[in-house]
């Protein structure tokens, strides 16, 4: 105590070595266990580096009489009791000291030092580690904190992330107990905005569990983070990495060792997270890890059908983006989706070719329209509204909308007319506007197949040769022609179509050149296009 | 008798002997045969005999003609076709037989039997049997044997060439008619050939053979031989004497012509050979006639070869120009049509047709062909690259005796014909220098074109100079549209300076500079400059100078170090524009750039980016580049306002307009910038002022890219509704701006809403551009209303136009009344008309009208020349024929082979029959000689039996 003190004293002056000193003190001579509360103390010291120095040690510290033994409460509490009461003494003595410990670690959570998050995940990690194996069983009380401070984290770093990503990967049990606690937490928080929690018997530590309102979206977002780098459920045969190995003699298999049971946590915790509100950001990050990271792994895929519905008839992005998980469970889990086809259509707005979801969205509608047995009224439709949404679109989105166009009317002859009608001759004569109604949003009363692709003609003379000489192949014979492949046009974008007319060699050994038979200043108009107005005076 | 083929078919039912029977009767055989009695007397007997003998041929005939049944053969046809003969249906094998025999008979019989029984032909024509002869040597040996039997034999007195061989030339005899046809009669002495007259020989060879014939005088008395030798003499005498006359005259011409050669060769030749000379040769040629025919030939030999005299180029009238001009113009628009649509130019389909039909049209070849197959192509080749230049004299020597003949050059098409004009020019100018011309004009310009040729002289000559380089000043705008036209023209030019620069006085279409001439300052600023290496040194030539004198600086470093002035003057000049685009970073960069410098620096970027088009297109591609990379890392890192292009982007993709043709489908230049400025009206956002202004500069130079070729840029429209959507108030119950068909970048801008429609509308300035300036919303909506109804304009026939521009019409219906309403007015008008003219040219489409694909016909094929005795007719005439051919030999072989086979039975069938008779014939003989032996057996045992008996007896 003395020494405490006098060390105390001296703690501001302190560095990084002498830090390590103390601990090596600390470990050497048992009189010095003391020096555990002068790191203690050391660990909430200003400078940092004295902070992470101390914090490190006593993990180190303690790890190190964990393995000596002089921790373990069954030894110090049964065996040893009569005989060296002050080893008992001890022991509680540093099982107190070593809660302050884990409170600090928790603290250091959210600690703005990268560094001192990672060891404070570090050794809180280990602590489980103990506690578990002290246990026998894993020590799911403290791991659950664990995860609660972690994705209450106010600046959670990124190599925290990291690391805990990675213990989550590596222990299959650590990944099960983290799905479950994770899915419970939200669970808790679901119920207490909704008001149910009366109704449910909640104890005190659940509604503790729960986050305030105003916390939430960081909440989800950190928990976003972390369930999309998890790594994907796997076979049950390849399970078998655990944080606490579990004595071979049980005859039970743990819960940790199935895969179902993974498997359900998996489904639990994903269906709770997607019931929270999320930001229109958070919703198109969950939507577009949804059929690749989710969907597959889920127990009853079915149970999604809510929130995919709910975003697609959200409107916007988040609409294509559930396109593709509701896709895949019409094709693959049976779902039926009345007015899929309806919908669909309804999602060609004029923002759509103009978001960079675009061609992953062409891609499903692709898919969706690929086949024959499809009305010609609804293929005409969306043709047609295809082109006309072209007309105010980037030359890239042009660029996959003529192909696809193109295998469409050569998919569907009957709307070939579209491109071709011959007029009976009372008719001629008789031209009004176009008859297809663009904000009809029914395909079926749009007209679309009563009227003409005079889209193309104006894109015909579009400023990119590409496009033009795309439209051009229309008016060849289209059943001799083979169909396009659509991934080629898919993934343009200005600056590819730039850099392909860079990259071109150019046929002609000099470009042509202007004919004006005057030259003068720039900031003047010149030839044909001089007029009563200029647009900018010099 | 008269149709023997008829009768056995009418009487069909009998029997052979009844046909034969009623046959005979008809030929009235049978019945006459009766009568003839033996008792009738000799001449009735002998009547009767010739009777016989009559019907005995009739008999012959008949049964020769017709025949039997049974020797007929029939091939039976399995379609029976009217009137169709087909030929071998009917045989008679046994007559043909017959007939065969009886040639065998004529021909293989006789041979056999004269076999080894008559002398044979030897054949001793010289060498014939000596195998080591060669056929030439045989046939050369021959001749000689020929040819020496011959003059052995003397035809002495055979004046006349007795064979009728006669030597050719070119397929046409060498005759003496031929001869004469082509001018080269033979000048003789005597008027006759060699031959003596026919009647001379007659009447005065060997005394004459004056009994045969009288000869009789005028007087009809008979002359006498003396008087005839005389006459014969004095005729002689006279014809001489006229052949003597003749010749002399003739000589006087010739003389005559020699005198006036030179005039002559001066009207050929014109003005090459100068006065001097000419007397020297006249001379020369007069004096020593036989020394000098040695240049007298090779004077004619260059007449021959030398092109025929040509007159001298005129100068053109005011129209000629105008319309060459106007000619020049359209093939240029023409030109610029084609790219539009994407065609190659017209110079390039015609090379490539040209090459087509090359491919297509092989040249058939010919006797004297060589047998190379490339013949034909490389004869148009050369006649295509070697085109004979005229040959030059100066001071009466040739002077391009090495050119002469050599390969032309392969020039541009399009500067061909300037280029020929330069040359002839060149050479009739340097003509007239030397022969001393006094033409005022011409002296000027050669002294003028000297000048410019050693421009050194200039900083010496003082007094001179201004009036030089003001001179150079006024050419210099002709003189550089030349070299934009072609480069190889330059480096022609160089070769061969002096060149004249008012060549391109023919050329009034070329672009030319509009300048004001500002005498004043130009006479302030010096005339010579070191042309600058880097862009400090030009920094320094132009510090402190106004724009137009910069410009003039400019136009002076220009016309100092013009290509066509040789040397290092390219490289320079190159330098120059690589400074000025340097030089035009720097102006833009400027806190407050002189927009009024850029103004009158961009006419000589432009057309010094068209003289080096390369070079500038590969510095525009790179800056566009770099450009996009910028744009794009703007975008990225979320400073979408920032990504807007700044003044010196703006001020390139301007120039990009002047200096390209924007109106081409592809462009190596045009295309790449027209996608920039694609994404920069897309990608970035509108928030402030200058943005708004920054992209409605866009959107004019997008105007000005596609004034001609109208395509439609959706990017412009999208930034229009975004603009005025922002610009203008929004609607009611609603919170940010909207446009109806494009989505709005940052839709909650406010700052350029406008609020005060009263304040006083500013015209819209390029100081706009720069960053921090100030801009009312109003000028901003004022260009916007106007470019919109630009581009209305522009698209008025676009099958779409309703459907792109309405959208607009509820937005600018929202402009309240202000001094704005008059250009918003127009814009709804403008888009209003069109828009209801447009569905009258909207037919429904019909991409599809093709030629449709017929279906296939099962209506037999017709062949006009079927023949159903053919068996099919090949198409492949060659095939057919070889088919033909070989089917004949195959044929004739087949026969052969019968024949032989035939014969080879018919010798063996004489053989036997021959062999058989000699047998027979042995036999007879044995017997015979048997017999006798066996006679004389007899008798001597008779004999010996006798003496036997009688033996016995004793």
């Amino acid at each position: 105590m003395v020494a405490a003190k006098r060390k105390k004293g001296s703690a501001t002056e302190i560095d990084a070595a002498g830090v390590r000193e103390l601990a090596k003190e600390c470990l050497e001579t048992k009189g010095k266990l003391n020096n555990i509360v002068t790191l203690l103390e050391l660990c909430e010291s200003e400078t940092e580096e004295i902070a992470y120095a101390s914090f490190v040690s006593i993990g180190h510290v303690y790890a190190t009489l964990l393995e000596r033994g002089d921790f373990k409460k069954r030894r110090a509490a049964r065996d040893v009791e009569e005989q060296d009461d002050v080893s008992t003494t001890v022991a509680k003595w540093l099982r107190e000291n070593r809660s302050v410990y884990v409170q600090l670690a928790f603290s250091y959570l959210s600690h703005p030092e990268p560094a001192m998050q990672v060891a404070a995940l570090e050794s809180l990690m280990s602590v489980v580690k103990d506690e578990s194996y002290q246990l026998k069983e894993f020590h799911n009380a403290l791991y659950q904190q664990v995860v609660e401070k972690c994705v209450a984290n106010d600046n959670m770093s990124e190599h925290l992330l990291e690391n805990l990503t990675e213990t989550i990967n590596t222990y299959d049990d650590v990944r099960y107990y983290f799905y479950k606690d994770f899915g419970k937490i939200l669970g808790s928080t679901l119920d207490n905005r909704n008001g149910i929690d009366s109704k449910m018997k909640t104890t005190s530590k659940r509604r503790k569990r729960s986050f305030a309102t105003d916390k939430l979206p960081a909440v989800i977002t950190t928990g976003f983070n972390i369930l999309s780098r998890i790594r994907d459920p796997v076979e049950e045969s390849e399970l078998g990495t655990y944080l606490y190995e579990s004595d071979s003699s049980r005859e039970k298999k743990p819960v940790v060792a199935s895969a179902k049971e993974h498997k359900r946590v998996f489904s639990e915790c994903w269906l709770a997270f997607l019931r929270q509100s999320m930001s229109a950001d958070m919703h198109k990050r969950v939507l577009l890890a949804m059929h690749k990271k989710i969907i597959p792994f889920l127990s009853k895929p079915t149970l999604l059908i809510d929130f995919l519905v709910d975003s697609y008839d959200h409107g916007g992005a988040v609409s294509i983006l559930a396109l593709n998980g509701l896709f895949t469970l019409v094709t693959e889990h049976n779902l039926d989706y009345p007015d899929f086809y309806t919908k669909l259509y309804a999602l060609f707005d004029k923002n759509l070719l103009h978001v960079k979801y675009r061609s992953r969205f062409l891609r499903l509608v692709d898919l969706f329209l690929s086949s024959s047995q499809l009305p010609s009224y609804l293929v005409a439709a969306f043709i047609k509204k295809m082109l006309r949404l072209a007309l105010n679109a980037p030359p890239a989105a042009i660029v996959t909308i003529i192909p696809f166009v193109y295998n469409l009317l050569k998919r569907h002859p009957a709307c070939l007319c579209l491109i071709h009608r011959e007029q009976s001759p009372e008719q001629v004569g008789k031209e009004a506007e176009d008859p297809y109604l663009v904000d009809e949003p029914n395909p079926a009363l749009c007209k679309a197949l009563e009227s003409s692709l005079w889209e193309l003609q104006t894109l015909k003379s579009h400023y990119l040769h590409t496009i033009s000489g795309l439209v051009r192949v229309f008016e060849e014979p289209i059943a001799k022609q083979p169909s396009y492949d659509l991934e080629d046009f898919l993934d343009h974008s200005y600056a590819t179509l730039f850099e392909s007319e860079v990259k071109k060699k150019t046929v002609a050994a000099s470009p042509a050149l202007a004919t004006h038979t005057e030259i003068v200043g720039i900031f003047e108009p010149v030839g044909r296009q001089i007029s009563d107005f200029a647009c900018f005076e010099l | 008798m008269g149709k023997p083929d008829a009768q056995p078919k009418a009487k069909k039912g009998g029997s052979a002997l009844k046909k034969l029977k009623s046959t005979l009767k008809e030929a009235g055989v049978l019945g006459k045969h009766h009568k003839i009695s033996k008792k009738k007397s000799a001449t009735h007997r002998a009547s009767a005999l010739s009777a016989r003998k009559e019907a005995v041929q009739t008999l012959r005939d008949l049964t020769s003609r017709q025949t039997n049944p049974f020797e007929l053969q029939f091939t039976r046809t399995k379609h029976d076709v009217l009137n169709r003969k087909v030929k071998g249906a009917q045989g008679r094998p046994g007559a043909v037989r017959k007939r065969g025999e009886e040639n065998r008979k004529k021909t293989l019989a006789v041979e056999m039997d004269r076999k080894r029984k008559e002398s044979a032909f030897v054949d001793r024509r010289f060498g014939e049997n000596d195998p080591s002869m060669s056929m030439e040597d045989k046939m050369l040996e021959r001749f000689m044997k020929e040819r020496s039997k011959r003059s052995d034999r003397g035809n002495l007195f055979n004046l006349e060439e007795e064979d009728d061989e006669e030597l050719t030339h070119l397929g046409k005899s060498l005759s003496e008619d031929a001869f004469n046809d082509a001018g080269f009669m033979r000048v003789e002495d005597d008027e006759d050939s060699g031959q003596i007259d026919r009647n001379t020989v007659r009447y005065t060879h060997f005394g004459g053979f004056s009994d045969d014939e009288e000869v009789e005088g005028e007087d009809g008395k008979r002359k006498s031989k003396n008087e005839i030798m005389k006459e014969i003499i004095a005729k002689s005498k006279m014809h001489k004497r006229e052949r003597q006359l003749q010749k002399e005259q003739d000589d006087e011409l010739a003389d005559a012509l020699d005198a006036q050669l030179d005039d002559i060769r001066n009207l050929l030749v014109p003005s090459k050979t100068p006065p001097t000379e000419r007397s020297t040769t006249t001379k020369s040629l007069t004096n020593e006639p036989s020394t000098d025919y040695a240049d007298y030939d090779s004077f004619v030999r260059e007449l021959a070869y030398e092109r025929r005299a040509k007159p001298t180029d005129r100068m053109k009238t005011e129209e000629e120009i105008a319309t060459e001009a106007k000619a020049r113009l359209e093939k240029l628009e023409r030109d610029r049509q084609r790219r539009m649509m994407g065609l190659p130019t017209e110079e390039e389909e015609h090379e490539t047709r040209r090459k087509n039909d090359f491919a297509a049209r092989k040249r058939v070849s010919q006797a004297d062909d060589l047998g190379d197959d490339d013949y034909g192509k490389a004869v148009s080749v050369m006649l295509e690259n070697e085109e004979e230049k005229p040959l030059t004299y100066r001071n009466g020597v040739l002077v391009n005796d090495q050119v002469f003949m050599s390969k032309k050059r392969k020039l541009e098409a399009a500067s061909d014909d300037e280029d020929e004009d330069e040359d002839d020019e060149e050479e009739s100018d340097a003509d007239s220098e030397q022969s001393g011309d006094d033409d005022v004009n011409g002296s000027v310009e050669s002294d003028r074109e000297d000048d410019s040729d050693n421009d050194e002289e200039e900083d010496d000559d003082n007094e001179t100079e201004e009036w030089q380089v003001e001179e150079i000043d006024e050419e210099f705008g002709e003189a550089h549209g030349d070299e934009d036209a072609s480069q190889d023209e330059e480096s022609e030019a160089e070769e061969s300076a002096p060149t004249s620069l008012e060549t391109n006085d023919a050329k009034p279409a070329q672009p030319r500079f509009k300048r004001n001439p500002d005498p004043s300052a130009a006479s302030e600023l010096p005339y010579t400059f070191k042309a600058p290496e880097t862009h400090t040194e030009f920094l320094g030539l132009v510090k402190d100078r106004n724009p137009e004198d910069q410009a003039t600086i400019i136009d002076r470093l220009r016309v100092l170090h013009h290509v066509s002035l040789g040397g290092n003057n390219r490289k320079t000049l190159e330098t120059l524009l690589d400074i000025l685009f340097e030089h035009l970073d720097y102006l833009c960069s400027q806190p407050t750039p002189s927009f009024k410098t850029i103004h009158h620096l961009s006419p000589h970027i432009i057309s010094l980016s068209q003289q080096f088009a390369s070079q500038s297109a590969e510095y525009f591609i790179t800056t566009l580049t770099t450009l996009e990379k910028r744009l794009l890392k703007n975008l990225g890192s979320g400073k979408g306002s920032k990504a807007w292009p700044d003044l010196h982007a703006l001020v390139l993709l301007k120039l990009v307009a002047r200096i390209y043709s924007t109106s081409d489908l592809v462009h190596p230049v045009v295309t790449p910038a027209m996608i920039l400025i694609g994404q920069y009206l897309a990608l970035c956002p509108v928030v402030k002022g200058r943005d708004a202004a920054v992209g409605l500069f866009l959107c004019e130079v997008v105007y000005e890219y596609e004034t001609l070729s109208k395509r439609y840029v959706p990017e412009v429209i999208n930034f229009f509704g975004n603009l005025l959507s922002l610009l203008l108030p929004l609607e009611e119950h609603t919170t940010q701006a909207e446009f109806p068909t494009a989505p709005i970048l940052e839709p909650n801008v406010t700052s350029l809403r406008i609020k005060d429609w009263s304040e006083t509308l500013t015209p819209l300035s390029l100081a706009s551009l720069c960053p921090q300036s100030e801009i009312h919303n109003l000028s901003l909506l004022n260009t916007s209303l106007h470019l919109l109804t630009r581009f209305a304009k522009l698209y008025t026939d676009t099958s779409t136009f309703s459907t792109i521009f309405s959208p607009f019409l509820p937005l600018l219906n929202r402009i309240p009344p202000s001094p704005l309403s008059t250009p918003a007015e127009k814009a709804i008008n403008t888009i209003i008309t069109i828009s209801k003219t447009a569905p009258l040219k909207r037919r429904p489409l019909l991409l599809q009208k093709h030629k449709p694909i017929p279906i296939q016909t099962y209506v037999p094929k017709f062949d006009t020349h079927y023949s159903i005795d053919r068996k099919k007719r090949d198409p492949n005439r060659e095939r057919a024929e070889k088919a033909k051919l070989k089917n004949e030999y195959k044929k004739e072989y087949k026969g052969a082979v019968r024949e032989l086979r035939k014969d080879a039975a018919f010798v063996a069938r004489k053989r036997l029959v021959e062999t058989k008779q000699r047998d027979v014939e042995y036999k007879k003989k044995m017997d015979k000689i048997m017999g006798q032996l066996a006679s004389q057996e007899g008798a001597m045992r008779g004999y010996e039996r006798e003496m036997k008996k009688a033996k016995g007896k004793r």
